[in-house]
């Protein structure tokens, strides 16, 4: 019930918002609106723990012999780790958007709330059917809402092809739910069929753009920083989700090598392209990418617990670094400790982690720290940089600000602590496992010394490297082979609808009807 | 009175007298929505065979009407059918209120219509086949309007129609032999063939598909819509009916099977071709042809007849929808080719909108209408045969690609190209182009509204089995 009700109030409060606005109240009265409501979401997401586990029939689709599913939330550990990360955003969002009153955003708010909202449906999701009209109702309003707000089409097409990719996604979903049937199963998150995960993975994979690598958003496109962030990473966690739940049962081994070895180059690319960006913002899709990449790894590895502690240091941290515009010495200070949330270091949230480190092979240990060390590396490259103070706000704003930011990192602490992610990973002291996340930033220290004696790759290798990592080339081939098999249909179709085009039908009518004729009559 | 009058006899004459109405266009439509809603209501509540009390007035509606020695025959078993189709006409009509159109659709479209049901309400069946092709002969006038000579489209179109005439003919002449000397399944089995054959020509079964795209491409885009689907909705019924009355049949020629891969061939088909198209009518065209192969895959699994009219209203909806849009944008361009419609999304938005959301609508999104049904196809498929469900989502998947791809072209395009034409769209066809993309959502959203009605609704049409 609590949820019903949380999900509820991140609807009804942005409705009360868009109308409340055209009185022309002053912004202040609206963002505390806002703040209710989202404080109010937040509070019940974090109480409905004790309800766990939980079936909520949100509507019965009929008729029911027809309908073997119909949309339903399921309460239960996975689903309520990530719904109280996710319902910590829009009061990250609001308390962090005061830095930003002068232009003041209303509808913004309103966005916030109901896409946050919207990933808590996903990540509730208990079937196939809840999460894909999640799913989808999100991508329609970013692909909406992102459209409305690009000027060049460049940005549009970009909007396009990512809401293709998503789309793929979930038609990859619906085709796991067909598999799940066809063995006489019906697909439920809670019982994931194992012939069934591996459709999953790719589906969550390639809307994380991990399976196969690839950026739909090569520059971030011009939301405010707050609904950026949300907007990027509302989708992110509600394929995390699903990760966190294949882990449970693994995939099918056939398909692990290929899987991991892609996951592997989206971590390392990832990584590399996070390290270069010219900041946060433009950083913020490789970041995702890494740290999805390796939260996948570790789904293949069928790591539960790593999966979701990767998963949250990504949501967590990453918000922690992208709501963070302006930079007093306090804020740069909890900044770093948003680092440490990520750095699996032992009793800091992403430790279970390192649980990865200990059950994979040396050699692809060796490669996931050196991406997660890369990680790190950019999140504290961008913590360094300069941004603008905080010295021409009022000085309530002063007080506020930060408080956003410690929210977030209070909540990923809190469900870290209170869920065991921050528990050793193993029994073993002396294992890669405890360690792994201090090897990571020995490597960090090392890389940053090498920085700072100006110690770096020539460009020419470094170039190389971005070519080598980067997916450009499988696009290319993809995009010929779409020119030429668009030329074979157009000749075909040329055939059959020009002058001789109804004997070339007849004709092909004959050799059809002689073939079935050949499997049915015949036999 | 009999039902057949009411029903066949009376729009035919109505639509007659709406022919002298042309002129005016909005009186027509009135006249036409009126009586269509009101034979749908009739429809709905009448009782075939039971007294009717109006005042002092009682009558009883017979089932059966003669003329020329030919028997006409609906009955209360299909009534919620002949509903179903008057409802789905009034749609059409309504939607063509708003757009530039021949000036006789209404009227043919209401006669097309009352020929269409008789077609299926004619005994003996050989006569249905003539009568099928009087509602060609309609469509053809429809498509073609006075004063413009006909487009390739059409006139492929038309020839299609007639080369499946004479394979109908021979299956009705069967089939009367057959009623005549029941239980003789050679020649239960040679009607199959005959019909199969030409329904293949009437509903463009692959290859006999490429009259589809080449209409949508060159004719009326709302016209050919509301041709295409009439067709598909009520001929459909033939083949099915055949197969409810010959169960036997399935035994000896694999029928379902055959139908199945029919079906399995018709949605990869339009899928492949709709992602390679370039133009906005050639990828509806094709997405008639993935929604044909849908309806075959439907009736090819055990009780899949359920699924017929649940599967007929996002149909109707979809392509109205996606059909206005489109119309509506072809009143501001010279053609419906990708780089001359290039930015036009964003100046007419509403209608891009329409035609992303009709478009998504059929290839199964959630939350549009399409999904719940389809979801249910997929998966009835899917317990035959996990592979016969992933082409048929294969087939959907083709035709995403080409709704991104339209949607691609419509956003993108110069940049000067913006919104500035925005207040030249009409009022009314965008608010019926919203009020159609909403109940695609609300369908999607709440299936539980409107399948369990439309799912009870039984296909068979005609006579029982000798």
């Amino acid at each position: 019930m609590m949820i019903s009700i949380s999900i509820l109030i991140l609807f009804i409060t942005p409705i009360i918002i868009l109308i409340v606005e055209r009185f022309e109240l002053r912004a202040g009265y609206l963002w505390l609106l806002a703040m209710v409501g989202a404080a109010t979401a937040w509070l019940l997401i974090l109480f409905s723990r004790s309800q766990a586990p939980l079936l909520i029939s949100l509507m019965q689709w009929k008729p029911e012999a027809l309908f073997s599913a119909s949309p339903t939330l399921l309460l239960d550990d996975i689903s309520w780790i990530f719904a109280a990360a996710l319902s910590v955003f829009p009061l990250a969002v609001l308390l962090t958007d005061v830095v930003h009153f002068a232009d003041v955003d209303p509808s913004g708010w309103a966005a916030t709330l109901a896409m946050t909202g919207l990933g808590l449906l996903a990540v509730f999701a208990e079937n196939p059917i809840t999460l894909v009209l999640a799913w989808a109702v999100m991508d329609l309003s970013e692909t909406l809402m992102l459209l409305l707000r690009v000027s060049t089409s460049e940005q549009r097409e970009r909007v396009v092809v990512a809401l293709s990719v998503r789309l793929i996604g979930i038609l990859l979903i619906v085709i796991a739910t067909q598999q799940a049937r066809s063995i006489g199963d019906t697909l439920a998150f809670n019982s994931i069929p194992p012939e069934v995960s591996g459709l999953l993975l790719l589906a969550a994979g390639l809307r994380l753009g991990v399976l196969p690598p690839h950026q739909p958003f090569f520059q971030e496109p011009p939301l405010r920083r707050g609904l950026g962030t949300i907007v990027r990473l509302m989708p992110v966690a509600s394929s995390l989700v699903i990760l966190a739940r294949i882990a449970q049962v693994g995939v099918p081994l056939t398909w692990q090598p290929y899987l991991l070895a892609v996951a592997v180059i989206s971590a390392l690319y990832g990584a590399y392209a996070w390290v270069q960006s010219p900041n946060e913002l433009d950083g913020r899709p490789f970041w995702i990418l890494g740290m999805a990449a390796i939260a996948l790894v570790s789904t293949i590895f069928r790591l539960p617990t790593a999966t979701i502690a990767w998963g949250l240091a990504l949501l967590m941290s990453g918000s922690v670094l992208f709501l963070t515009s302006n930079r007093t010495r306090f804020v740069s200070l909890l900044s770093f400790v948003g680092i440490l949330g990520a750095s699996a270091f032992p009793f800091t949230p992403a430790w279970a982690g390192g649980l990865l480190y200990s059950n994979s092979g040396v050699i692809l240990m060796f490669v996931i720290i050196i991406a997660h060390a890369l990680l790190v590396l950019g999140y504290v490259r961008h913590v360094l940089q300069p941004s603008r103070s905080l010295e021409d706000v009022e000085p309530w704003m002063l007080i506020v600000y930060p408080i956003g930011l410690i929210l977030l990192m209070a909540t990923h602490w809190g469900i870290a602590w209170s869920q065991g992610l921050a528990n050793p990973p193993g029994d073993l002291v002396l294992s890669f496992g405890w360690w792994g996340g201090v090897i990571a930033f020995g490597v960090v220290a090392i890389l940053m010394i090498f920085r700072r004696r100006e110690i770096s790759l020539p460009s020419s290798v470094s170039t190389s490297l971005g070519s080598i990592l980067s997916p450009e080339w499988i696009y290319k081939i993809l995009w010929w082979l779409f020119r030429n098999l668009s030329r074979t249909f157009s000749a075909i179709s040329q055939i059959l609808e020009g002058e001789g085009g109804i004997l070339w039908s007849i004709l092909m009518l004959i050799l059809l009807i002689s073939l079935v004729a050949q499997q049915s009559v015949g036999g | 009175m009999s039902s057949p009058f009411i029903w066949i006899v009376l729009p035919g004459m109505v639509a007659l007298i709406l022919v002298f109405l042309h002129r005016y266009q909005v009186i027509s439509s009135i006249l036409a929505i009126t009586l269509s809603l009101t034979l749908a209501g009739l429809a709905w509540m009448l009782e075939i065979g039971e007294v009717i009390t109006i005042g002092s007035w009682a009558f009883i509606i017979q089932e059966q009407m003669t003329i020329l020695g030919r028997s006409f025959v609906i009955s209360n078993l299909v009534l919620p059918q002949i509903a179903i189709f008057y409802l789905s006409f009034t749609f059409w009509i309504v939607g063509a209120l708003v757009i530039p159109k021949p000036p006789f659709f209404t009227s043919l479209s209401l006669a097309s219509v009352a020929v269409l049901i008789s077609a299926l309400s004619v005994q003996p069946i050989l006569f249905a086949a003539l009568l099928l092709e009087v509602a060609v002969l309609i469509f053809v006038l429809m498509l073609t309007p006075m004063g413009q000579s006909v487009n390739r489209g059409t006139l492929r179109f038309l020839t299609y129609q007639t080369l499946g005439l004479p394979f109908i003919l021979l299956a009705g002449w069967f089939l009367s032999g057959i009623e005549l000397q029941a239980g003789n399944t050679q020649e239960i089995v040679r009607a199959a063939v005959f019909l199969g054959l030409g329904f293949s020509f009437h509903l463009g079964i692959f290859p006999l598909h490429s009259w589809i795209p080449m209409l949508t491409e060159t004719a009326h885009p709302y016209v050919t819509s509301f041709v295409i689907t009439t067709l598909l909705s009520i001929g459909i019924l033939f083949p099915v009916g055949f197969m409810q009355r010959y169960p036997s049949l399935n035994e000896n020629i694999n029928l379902l099977e055959i139908i199945r891969l029919i079906g399995v061939l018709m949605v990869l088909v339009g899928g492949i071709w709709a992602t390679f198209q370039r133009n906005l009518g050639r990828v509806l065209g094709f997405a008639m042809i993935v929604e044909i192969g849908r309806t075959f895959l439907a009736i090819s699994i055990p009780d899949g007849d359920k699924l017929l009219f649940g599967l007929l209203f996002p149909r109707v909806i979809s392509f109205g929808v996606w059909a206005l849009c489109l119309t509506k944008l072809r009143a501001h361009v010279e053609d419906l080719k990708f780089h001359t419609v290039q930015g036009y999304g964003r100046r007419y938005w509403i209608a891009g909108i329409g035609i992303v959301a009709a478009n998504f609508s059929l290839v199964g999104i959630p939350i549009l209408a399409g999904f719940p049904i389809y979801s249910i196809l997929w998966e009835r498929l899917a317990v035959n045969g996990f592979w016969i469900s992933l082409a048929a989502i294969a087939g959907s998947a083709g035709l995403m690609v080409g709704g991104i791809r339209a949607l691609a072209v419509l956003v993108m395009g110069p940049d000067e190209l913006e919104l500035e034409e925005e207040q030249e769209e009409s009022f009314f066809s965008n608010m019926l182009i919203l009020m159609g993309v909403s109940v695609l959502f609300l369908m999607g959203l709440f299936p539980q509204w409107f399948l369990p009605a439309l799912t009870s609704i039984s296909a068979n049409f005609g006579a029982p089995a000798p």
